[in-house]
């Protein structure tokens, strides 16, 4: 168990010490908060949501698909192909270990970087929200994050170290507007919002909008998050197993 | 004295190419042994299979009595790899730390740096080291479980002439303490000949040789005495000298290959013949190497292609 915090403690500092995860985890969320926020106007409501709340919950969304596409996947791919996994391998470590560290990292981090966002809302545009409502909101949020850790690892098992960055840097802004985490969804035509429907981004953040709204939770959130990370987690799994026993040459 | 690592009839076989091909071998607690082969003979995969990395494909291999694919082995192993690139943002010191974490009682991390001579950079990010300082780095991550068996993959690749000296010497300290073992490849056969009591030389997935250096070299057939014969000495008198294998003349150059060159040399100055500018050679285990793997190359070079016949 301490050898487990440890090593969660050694993959936090290596995210925090990364500008990457600065810019896009944090600079980028927060900037685009405060820029629409203001360029749109505080009085604009989108589907019953005043647009200070509305864009806060979509900018924690945005956050959090940075840190678990950004931080993981090119990651994941660099000691997969540069030999970290195999010395780890022939540590009496449990294997598990290398993975869930890495998860229990970025779920603290992404803690952190909803926290910023929603002080960020809360202190300088004075959004206001039940005790309830701001706990939902958080816990939807983070949980929802698992969804692009899966997702980072995948595409840390898919390509190696330049690629995957690329591909994860692709996927991020993909997803993220065409989810409608940017500019909302009920804002663009039609069509798009026909490719929302298939995005975890927009189900993700659409969890805390409905209930900010007073609709309550819609199941279909919820169910198209975790197919998602089962389809996700079961096809890095398979990559990781079919891999491990590769030709060592 | 107890097995370290034990091989019964190991093979590891890729689809038709026989990476290891039926190696039975012990090896002892307390000993060093290298293994040498050239390029693709499987020193590899066979390293791979002792470290738990990969299966056989049948046979049985045991460490300290236990399957390495299991924990329970690993709990005894140091290992230094070939090419790992050291994870990006963490520290020499954590690395070290993260290391010691896996262990039961690991070595302090003072010892540890000290050993590596890396107490000066222990603030530094690792991946910014020079590839010796990160080879160097690498054995203090090997070492920080205070291991029973040290695995070394072209351990000295990158290391300047000083450090791998000092490197060796430490091996030797640390070799010297009871019932420590370590397995090495290298490609700098010099350092497996003054380190390593015991040499498995692999070819084709095989272990061709194993034995003592000596042995090795007694094997190989390279050993000479060689000097410059005056007028008087006559061809029956060389060949008349005990030890003697071949004689070759060259001129007034005579070359004498033996299993034992003391005892030629000891013979030639007993019998007070008229000789000079004595050169002795007990061979090299380069020679040694280079004879033996193309000896055996000539014997099934055709028949044996890494595949089994059909």
């Amino acid at each position: 168990m301490k050898a487990w915090l440890l090593q969660c403690k050694f993959e936090m500092l290596r995210n925090l010490r990364n500008r990457r995860f600065f810019f896009f985890s944090i600079l980028l969320p927060v900037g685009f908060y405060f820029l629409y926020v203001h360029l749109v106007g505080k009085a604009v409501v989108i589907d019953g949501v005043n647009w200070p709340t509305y864009y806060m919950i979509s900018m924690a969304t945005f956050g959090v698909v940075g840190t678990g596409l950004n931080g993981l996947s090119s990651r994941v791919a660099y000691e997969r192909t540069q030999g970290w996994v195999k010395l780890m391998q022939t540590t009496p470590q449990r294997a598990s270990n290398y993975i869930t560290t890495k998860i229990a990292a970025n779920v603290l981090l992404n803690i952190c970087e909803v926290a910023i966002l929603f002080v960020a809302g809360a202190a300088v545009e004075h959004v206001t929200m039940g005790v309830g409502e701001w706990m939902l909101a958080a816990i939807t949020t983070i949980l929802g994050g698992l969804v692009f850790i899966a997702l980072g690892i995948l595409v840390g098992h898919l390509a190696g170290s330049d690629a995957s960055q690329i591909v994860a840097s692709i996927l991020y802004f993909l997803m993220s507007i065409t989810g409608g985490l940017w500019m909302p969804v009920s804002t663009m035509p039609s069509v798009m919002r026909h490719i929302a429907n298939f995005m975890p981004t927009y189900h993700l953040a659409h969890i805390a909008w409905n209930v900010l709204a007073g609709k309550g939770i819609a199941v279909t959130d919820i169910w198209v998050l975790l197919v998602y990370l089962v389809v996700f987690t079961g096809l890095a799994v398979y990559l990781a197993n079919r891999r491990s026993d590769a030709r060592v040459a | 004295m107890a097995t370290a690592i034990s091989f019964e009839n190991v093979v590891k076989r890729y689809h038709d190419i026989y990476a290891v091909n039926d190696v039975s071998c012990e090896i002892e607690a307390g000993s060093i042994v290298a293994l040498l082969g050239p390029n693709g003979a499987g020193k590899t995969t066979a390293i791979s299979i002792m470290l738990g990395l990969t299966k056989p494909t049948s046979g049985r291999v045991r460490a300290f009595g236990e399957d390495p694919m299991r924990r329970a082995a690993r709990r005894h192993y140091g290992v230094m790899l070939q090419q790992v690139g050291l994870p990006q943002k963490v520290r020499v010191g954590e690395l070290v730390d993260w290391f010691r974490s896996f262990y039961d009682a690991p070595l302090s991390t003072d010892a540890l740096l000290d050993m590596a001579d890396l107490r000066d950079l222990a603030r530094k990010e690792a991946v910014k080291l020079s590839g010796g300082q990160q080879r160097r780095l690498q054995f203090a991550m090997a070492m920080a479980g205070n291991p029973r068996i040290l695995f070394l993959d072209e351990p000295t690749t990158g290391m300047d002439i000083s450090s791998r000296r000092g490197f060796w010497d430490y091996l030797r300290k640390f070799a010297k303490e009871r019932d420590r073992t370590i397995i090495l490849t290298t490609h700098h056969l010099d350092e497996a000949e003054t380190i390593a009591d015991r040499v498995l030389v692999m070819q084709k997935g095989r272990v061709i040789a194993d034995g003592s250096v000596d042995a090795l070299k007694r094997q190989a057939g390279n050993r000479y005495v060689s000097f410059w014969a005056g007028e008087v000495v006559t061809e029956d008198m060389i060949a008349g000298l005990p030890h003697v294998n071949e004689v070759r003349w060259s001129g007034r150059h005579v070359r004498i290959t033996t299993d034992s060159p003391d005892d030629v040399l000891r013979a030639v100055i007993l019998a007070n013949l008229d000789v000079s500018g004595f050169e002795v050679s007990q061979g090299q285990l380069e020679d040694a190497f280079v004879s033996l793997t193309a000896r055996d190359e000539e014997e099934d070079g055709t028949v044996f292609d890494g595949r089994r016949p059909r």
